[in-house]
C-alpha cells in the first residue's frame, strides 16, 4: 500500500542505475585490492563489461518483427537486465581476448553485479509497473494517475516484483561475500550467481507483468529457457566433476 | 568468465611501470565527449527521429562508433589502458543512465 512515488520518472531511475554502477565499480576496486590483484588489464576488462553491458541492454532486445529500425529501438526500445548481462559477458570475453588476460574474472565481477542490481532495481521499484495483481497485503496499490503512467490497473494491490528481486540480489551478495574464498575453482562464484538468478528470474517473471509472448510466458522467460540448459551443464560440470573423480578414486 | 580455454592466447601482464593514464580523467572526458556529441552533434535527433529503413544507421551515430573504437584501442594498449578503461566506463555509464535524459537536461528541458 505504498504506491509508486516516482512513477515514470526517468531521472530517478537513471540516478539509481548510476549509483548502482558506481557502487559496483567501487566494490570491484575493493575486491581487486583485497585479492592482491595488481594486473593493469583488470580495469580495461571492467570497462569492456560496463560498455558492452550497456550496449547489450539496448541492442539485444531489438525486436526485428516489429519492423522498427535499430536507431529507433536504441532511443525508444526496451532495455533489459538480461540482455545487459549477455552484453557484459561478451564484453569481458572480448576484453580478455584483446588484452591477453587469461585468468578468471567471474569471482571478481559477480558480487559487483549483484550489488549494482540491488541499487538499480530500487530505481525500477520506484518508477516502473510493479507487477501483476496479488491478493496479498504487501501489494503496491497505484493511484489512477500512477496507473495511467505505468499501464497498470488502479486501486488493485500489485506484486512488488522488483522488491522480490532486490531481496534476491541482497541474499546473493551476502552469500557470495560469505563464500567468496571457499569455492574450489576460479569462476565458480559467477556460475552460481548467474544460474541462480536465471532460475529466480524465470519464476518471478510470472508476477512481473511483462508482455506475454507465447504459452503464457514472457520474452525473458523464453530467453531463459533457451540458456538454462547451458547454465545447468556449467553448474553440473562445476559440482559434478570433482565428485565423479572422488567416486572413481575410491572405487579404483 | 573463466580461463580454461586452451586455445585462448595468454600474454604475460605488462610490466609495472608508471600508471597508464587515469581512469577518472578518461571517465569525465568520455561523459563530456558523449554529452557534446548527443547535444551538439545531432545524435539527440538521430535515434529518435523515425527512419523508414530497417537497418538504417543514422550518420550521427558515427561519432559514437569512432569514440568506441578509440576507447577500445586505448584500453588495449598498455601505456593508455587506464585512460581507455575510463572512456569505456564513461560510455557504459552514459548509455545506462540514459544519455537522452542528460541531453534534455542540458538543453533546459525535462526528461521524458
Amino acid at each position: 500500500m505504498i504506491g509508486l512515488p516516482f512513477a515514470g520518472n526517468g531521472l530517478v531511475h537513471a540516478g539509481l542505475v548510476g549509483l548502482g554502477i558506481g557502487a559496483a565499480l567501487l566494490f570491484y576496486a575493493y575486491e581487486k585490492r583485497r585479492r592482491g590483484l595488481t594486473d593493469p588489464r583488470l580495469w580495461p576488462i571492467a570497462g569492456f563489461a560496463v560498455a558492452f553491458g550497456a550496449i547489450g541492454s539496448r541492442v539485444l532486445t531489438w525486436d526485428v518483427f516489429r519492423q522498427v529500425s535499430l536507431a529507433d529501438w536504441w532511443g525508444n526500445g526496451d532495455r533489459s537486465i538480461l540482455a545487459g548481462l549477455v552484453g557484459a559477458w561478451f564484453g569481458v570475453h572480448l576484453g580478455k581476448r584483446l588484452t591477453g588476460y587469461r585468468e578468471s574474472t567471474g569471482d571478481l565481477l559477480a558480487p559487483a553485479v549483484a550489488l549494482a542490481l540491488v541499487i538499480g532495481r530500487v530505481g525500477c521499484l520506484l518508477t516502473e509497473l510493479p507487477g501483476t495483481p496479488t491478493g496479498g497485503s504487501w501489494g503496491i496499490v497505484l493511484t489512477p494517475a500512477q496507473a495511467a503512467l505505468t499501464g497498470a490497473p488502479a486501486g488493485v494491490a500489485l506484486h512488488p516484483s522488483f522488491a522480490y528481486e532486490i531481496f534476491f540480489h541482497l541474499a546473493a551478495f551476502a552469500l557470495m561475500w560469505r563464500f567468496r574464498d571457499r569455492l574450489p575453482h576460479p569462476g565458480d562464484l559467477f556460475i552460481c550467481f548467474v544460474s541462480a538468478y536465471a532460475v529466480f528470474r524465470f519464476f518471478v517473471e510470472f508476477v512481473r507483468g511483462n508482455e506475454v509472448l507465447w504459452l503464457g510466458m514472457s520474452r525473458p522467460q523464453w530467453f531463459l529457457l533457451a540458456v538454462l540448459p547451458l547454465l545447468v551443464w556449467r553448474t553440473w560440470r562445476m559440482f559434478g566433476t570433482p565428485l565423479r573423480r572422488e567416486v572413481e578414486g575410491t572405487s579404483a | 568468465m573463466n580461463g580454461d580455454d586452451p586455445e585462448f592466447p595468454s600474454f604475460p601482464p605488462p610490466p609495472q611501470g608508471p600508471k597508464s593514464g587515469s581512469i577518472g580523467v578518461g571517465f569525465v572526458l568520455g561523459i563530456l565527449t558523449l554529452l557534446a556529441v548527443y547535444t551538439r552533434g545531432g545524435v539527440g535527433q538521430g535515434p529518435y527521429a523515425p527512419s523508414g529503413r530497417f537497418l538504417y544507421l543514422p550518420n550521427p551515430f558515427l561519432p559514437v562508433l569512432v569514440y568506441m573504437a578509440a576507447a577500445i584501442v586505448l584500453a588495449v594498449v598498455p601505456r593508455t589502458a587506464r585512460y581507455g578503461a575510463g572512456l569505456l566506463i564513461g560510455m557504459g555509464f552514459f548509455i545506462l543512465i540514459d544519455g537522452f535524459c542528460l541531453g534534455v537536461l542540458s538543453r533546459g528541458g525535462s526528461p521524458a
